[in-house]
């Protein structure tokens, strides 16, 4: 693993309202991350790195074996330093009997896609112990009421959720974590989500830009986790034949909604997407196109401006209109 | 407007992407510990400003690692 310095980190954050504090590059599996803190409104943000072309990156992403999500220890001391102990082996582990857990060893919680999971939790590189501890670090240097936000694009969006896991469940259990991500893959199964949306001091938030096919991509037994922001265009127009008159940001309660909570899940008219999409009509790349990382910085910034960031989770009575309407009938 | 080849994918896909899965999924254990926090926050409607800060610096990473 190296660590490499933050100067260039620096330079590209020099006209953002970013301190870069620390950037971890490893060579190996492609991993990237860096941590900055952001004075404007008082948060400290550990961002990863998405799919970015590299064969790391492609070797991670097609790892589609489900393996279970167990949390390895991190020293919670105030030393940041030392580790109560190794990653179990997940092959063997006694926790996947039902038995007794490995002391430290959270889990397993549900599983997750095992390219993503690797990556971070590799048990020789422990570069989730590395980040942890320098965030631990970066934390303990600026008062408890500043922000702990992970966050990422795409591959880097999955990462950021185990991160954050890990910061709300060992590091920082008082602590509010938030876990933001666009254009995030489906991470876990239906296990993982219900465990993740469990944790009290954990929000998970993911945004999606128009039909993003690493979004939609139908991952057989992983389903999304946490709350969802869509983000439709006003020329969105699939080939479902949704026609728009105007461009929407809806807040939906963890995706498939909660009926007994009053919240509504999303219209399958606004999510399903085929193979036509992509072919269909000629030129179509809607959900190529709308994964572009950039393009999320642009719906968000128009969101505001219009004066459209939710303020409240889509109720369910106005999208309870029958099964029909879901097709936009 | 629909048409017979979308329906029929759109239905193949909902059932192989989303209800199998879902089938795989269902019954499998979990052990719950460490989920109690005295903060409150999973169901937080998520701020303007921390979320764009988080996309930007999230994009501002693809540039750092693009030299």
């Amino acid at each position: 693993m190296q660590m490499s310095s933050i100067q260039s980190a620096a330079f590209a954050f020099s006209t953002t309202p970013f301190t870069p504090v620390s950037f971890l590059d490893d060579d190996d599996n492609g991993l990237q991350a860096t941590i900055a803190v952001s004075n404007a409104t008082k948060s400290i943000y550990i961002a990863f790195r998405g799919t970015d072309g590299e064969e790391q990156d492609t070797w991670t992403d097609i790892d589609l074996c489900l393996t279970p999500f167990l949390l390895p220890p991190v020293d919670t001391s105030s030393s940041g330093s030392g580790s109560t102990g190794d990653i179990p082996d997940t092959a063997t582990n006694s926790t996947l009997r039902g038995s007794s857990t490995k002391p430290g060893t959270l889990g397993p919680f549900g599983k997750v896609h095992s390219g993503f999971y690797s990556r971070l939790f590799d048990p020789k590189k422990k570069l989730y112990k590395n980040l942890a501890d320098q965030v631990k670090a970066v934390v303990s240097k600026y008062p408890s009421t500043y922000n702990i936000i992970t966050c990422g694009h795409s591959l880097g969006g999955s990462e950021s959720l185990f991160l954050a896991s890990i910061l709300a469940l060992q590091v920082f259990p008082n602590r509010a974590i938030r876990s933001y991500s666009v254009g995030m893959p489906k991470t876990g199964n239906e296990a993982f989500k219900n465990k993740m949306e469990s944790i009290d001091n954990l929000s998970i938030v993911r945004m999606v830009y128009n039909s993003d096919f690493a979004a939609h991509i139908p991952l057989p037994g992983l389903t999304h986790t946490g709350h969802l922001l869509l983000y439709l265009d006003e020329d969105y127009d699939n080939s479902h034949g949704v026609g728009r008159t105007d461009f929407s940001l809806d807040l939906y309660y963890r995706q498939d909604g909660s009926k007994n909570d009053g919240y509504a899940g999303v219209p399958l008219k606004d999510w399903l997407v085929t193979p036509i999409d992509f072919v269909w009509p000629l030129g179509n790349l809607y959900p190529i196109f709308s994964h572009i990382p950039w393009r999320y910085e642009e719906a968000a910034d128009r969101a505001y401006r219009q004066g459209i960031w939710p303020t409240k989770f889509v109720p369910y009575e106005e999208r309870s209109c029958g099964f029909l309407s879901y097709f936009g009938w | 407007m629909l048409d017979a080849r979308n329906i029929l994918l759109s239905l193949l896909l909902f059932f192989g992407g989303v209800i199998l899965p879902l089938q795989q999924a269902r019954g499998q254990d979990v052990s719950d510990s460490g989920s109690r926090s005295s903060i409150l926050i999973r169901d937080e409607i998520p701020r303007y400003d921390l979320f764009f800060e988080s996309i930007r610096l999230g994009n501002l990473i693809y540039s750092v690692s693009m030299g």
